[in-house]
């Protein structure tokens, strides 16, 4: 009986965890998200300062959860991501507003794919 | 020239910045490379002992269906995160716990409702009864005459005729219960009634004293060492083995004395 209680709070405690996995990298996706579409729009606006900013500040939101993200997601999505971060914020540096605007789009499409690879549905399931 | 170091390891560049810098310490990441993996393999390891254990015995014995896939997913699952450290350990663990605990409960249902029983485990199913083999149930069962046949051999009844039923048990292995006439004889029998045997119990292994089993007897140390000296030995360290069973039948093996060369 033991045994089954025992496995009963396993399976709870996984189901959890799974529904607490789903809620932070959904929570730290928007996070990042949000600062790279207004830096993508700051950059359309040739707006390099503002549009720097915004990266770094996505950048941080990341890295803050970057050990919790590692222990849970494949290292090469979150590569994907490492790489997009380090071309953004070149793009930046080099001044090119083009060129900045793509590297945010590739970077805030790796970052979705983070949530896109968490997510509960037939394409993930199957 | 820049070193790429694998994200993994790179989480170590708080605690060696220095090795980062200068990629004569290169040998350094490697070594920590390894050590992640050593660390790895270990949390596995535990995981999977720890799992299996807590299925209990059932999972080392005879297997049933379920425990059998669970028995081979385990050894994938666990092998994934140790092959490729780019895969989180959470990713071998969640589903390791997740199926070894749902045996626990498939166990369990299958314990407590008969249909949930036939439904995973299947039934015993009866090949030959009275000498004669039931074709139906052999086609049912992909089984062959020769299939019958050989497992009849292997269970020591050679002749068909003999058999008064064999049963293709949930396991897989086949019971054979011969008829009365051709079982072996017993001492029942003959109207014999030898004294039973007892379970002999490990009281000294390599001059140790099983303090739990001594107990268990109702002996001391003191009992033991009288035992021994009876027999030439002075002291439990010359000991190799000695065990009692419970009707009292001691068996005592000195250490081997080295050879003098």
């Amino acid at each position: 009986m033991k045994r089954l209680w025992t496995a009963l709070v396993l399976l709870a405690c996984i189901v959890a965890g799974g529904a607490y996995n789903l809620y932070t990298v959904s929570h730290t996706v928007d996070s990042i998200v949000i600062p790279l579409e207004q830096a993508t729009a700051a950059a359309q606006a040739d707006d390099l300062t503002s549009a720097g900013r915004l990266t770094q500040q996505a950048q941080q939101a990341y890295l803050e959860q970057e050990n919790y993200l590692s222990a849970v997601l494949s290292e090469k999505l979150l590569d994907e991501v490492r790489l997009g971060f380090a071309r953004a914020t070149e793009g930046v540096r080099a001044g090119d507003n083009v060129q900045l605007a793509m590297e945010l789009a590739g970077l805030r499409q790796a970052v979705e794919d983070l949530m896109r690879a968490e997510s509960i549905g037939y394409g993930n399931i199957f | 020239m820049t070193t790429v170091f694998p994200q993994k390891v790179l989480c170590l560049h708080t605690y060696f910045p220095a090795a980062v810098e200068n990629s004569r310490y290169l040998f350094l990441w490697r070594w920590c490379s390894l050590f992640l993996l050593f660390v790895r393999t270990l949390i596995v390891y535990a995981a999977v002992i720890g799992g299996l254990r807590f299925t209990g015995k059932r999972q080392l014995g005879e297997l049933s269906t379920s425990e059998f896939a669970v028995t081979i997913l385990v050894s994938e699952l666990a092998s994934i995160p140790l092959q490729d450290t780019a895969v989180p350990l959470l990713g071998g663990i969640v589903p390791l716990a997740t199926l070894l605990a749902m045996e626990v409960l498939l166990s369990c249902l299958c314990r407590s409702s008969r249909r949930a029983r036939r439904l995973l485990c299947g039934n015993p199913c009866v090949v030959v009864k009275d000498g004669q083999m039931d074709a139906k149930m052999l086609r049912m069962l992909r089984l062959s005459p020769e299939d019958i046949l050989e497992g009849l051999r292997i269970a020591g009844v050679p002749k068909i005729d003999d058999v008064r039923y064999a049963i293709i048990e949930t396991n897989g292995q086949l019971s054979v219960i011969p008829r009365a006439d051709r079982q072996p004889l017993t001492p029942s029998d003959c109207l014999l009634h030898p004294d039973e045997t007892g379970i002999a119990q490990v009281l000294v292994s390599g001059g140790k004293i099983i303090r739990h089993n001594l107990k268990q007897l109702g002996k001391d140390k003191q009992w033991l060492l009288q035992q021994c000296r009876k027999r030439g030995i002075s002291s439990l360290s010359e000991v190799f083995l000695l065990t009692l069973d419970d009707q009292g039948n001691l068996f005592l093996q000195p250490e081997k004395q080295e050879d003098n060369v």
